[in-house]
């Protein structure tokens, strides 16, 4: 669902500190409400995650409310996902969804997208969507990406990463520039969207025939990406790596590297799909 | 708080903690069961990536003493169901 407003934003201290106020505190006080609003997986990520292969274990980071953990609906027990986020109260939703399904498998790590967590390359697949335009600064979210690299098997690991776009559908007429005055660059958008919580009104506030609601606003941090950013985030990741970027070449001196296979825009995000690749020594 | 197939993914993420940071320790251990779809499929695709040794140990340390020291090479469906059990429906809480 696109906003109904956006306001420019300023990361005007530590990213670390500006995150955990201006994101991961609001996720854990609108958990419940915001999970409510998102439970429909998108197709490109409901036809990624059929694609994966029987016995594959993989890491959904930023899971938010789960809504991925138990794809693909077809086939469930094939695969096993484990989600990872930063609100504790996201988690606590992610864990006990669908239990009216019993034997899906569900499994909820605490954690930070930027952390290293896991045995280097044990993930077979990871997903990240809708969590790395919450990082606050480009190098941030450069390490992100090198972190779902890093978490994947270099031989065969496959990742899906979706971010908000400038280039929103409701929001179309209201031009947003995508380039710096020379053209030359492409540079996002730092903004807040306002999330407006409705809640009981004390009792004493209650007028007569009236349904007492108080209304709170918190202003979600977001990187808006602009054309072509997301995908110039995986070449800076694979540069730091000592990754190639494109299609595994035929040659048999050994190198390692990874392919953009899908890079698009669809419904107000831009999204990558990538598979690693590597020629053994 | 995980499942040992999860404990067996998992590594300290502060630098150099042990040798190479895995696996993490339990401390003030209590287990809950709960029954999960088996899927013989699954397991045998998973069964190249589990670090057997902290498999065993980790079940262990949860009075599970069902699998073998050394991964089998036949996988009957006892081996299968076991196995099932200790990566899926044991959970360190």
């Amino acid at each position: 669902m696109a906003p109904k407003a956006v306001v420019p934003a300023v990361v005007d201290c530590d990213p670390q500190t500006y995150e955990d106020k201006n994101v991961h505190a609001i996720y854990d006080e609108i958990a419940s409400h915001f999970s409510s609003t998102r439970y429909k997986p998108w197709p490109i990520i409901s036809a990624f995650m059929s694609s994966i292969s029987t016995g594959w274990v993989g890491l959904d980071a930023g899971t938010g409310n789960g809504k991925y953990l138990r794809l693909p609906l077809e086939r469930p027990s094939d695969i096993f996902t484990i989600g990872l986020d930063r609100s504790i109260n996201l988690l606590r939703i992610a864990r006990h969804a669908g239990q009216s399904v019993p034997m899906i498998t569900r499994e909820v790590v605490w954690g930070d997208v930027l952390g290293l967590g896991w045995r280097s390359g044990v993930f077979d697949y990871a997903i990240s969507i809708a969590t790395i335009h919450h990082l606050a600064t480009h190098d941030r979210r450069i390490q992100a990406v090198k972190r779902l690299l890093e978490s994947v098997s270099p031989r065969h690991g496959r990742i899906l990463i979706y971010v908000w776009a400038i280039e929103q559908d409701e929001l179309s007429k209201r031009a947003i520039p995508t380039r710096d005055g020379d053209g030359s660059e492409w540079t996002g958008k730092d903004v807040v969207v306002p999330w407006v919580l409705s809640r009981p009104a004390p009792s004493q506030e209650k007028g007569p025939g009236e349904v007492p609601v108080k209304k709170q606003v918190f202003n979600r941090y977001y990187h808006m990406f602009a054309k072509g950013e997301l995908s110039g985030l995986v070449h800076d990741a694979a540069k730091d790596l000592g990754l190639h970027v494109g299609e595994q070449p035929e040659t048999s001196s050994p190198t390692r590297g990874v392919d953009i296979v899908q890079d698009g825009w669809e419904r107000s995000n831009y999204y990558v799909e990538l598979r690693c690749w590597e020629i053994p020594e | 708080m995980v499942r040992l197939i999860t404990h067996n993914l998992l590594a300290c993420h502060v630098k150099g903690c042990n040798t190479n940071n895995f696996p993490l320790q339990f401390r003030d251990i209590q287990i809950e069961l709960r029954e999960a779809e088996f899927n013989p499929d699954f397991l045998k695709g998973f069964m190249p990536k589990i670090e057997w040794k902290a498999l065993v140990d980790a079940a262990r340390q949860l009075g599970d003493t069902s699998l073998p020291l050394e991964q089998p090479e036949m996988l009957d469906d006892e081996f299968l169901k076991n196995l099932h059990h200790v990566l899926l429906e044991v959970k360190e809480v």
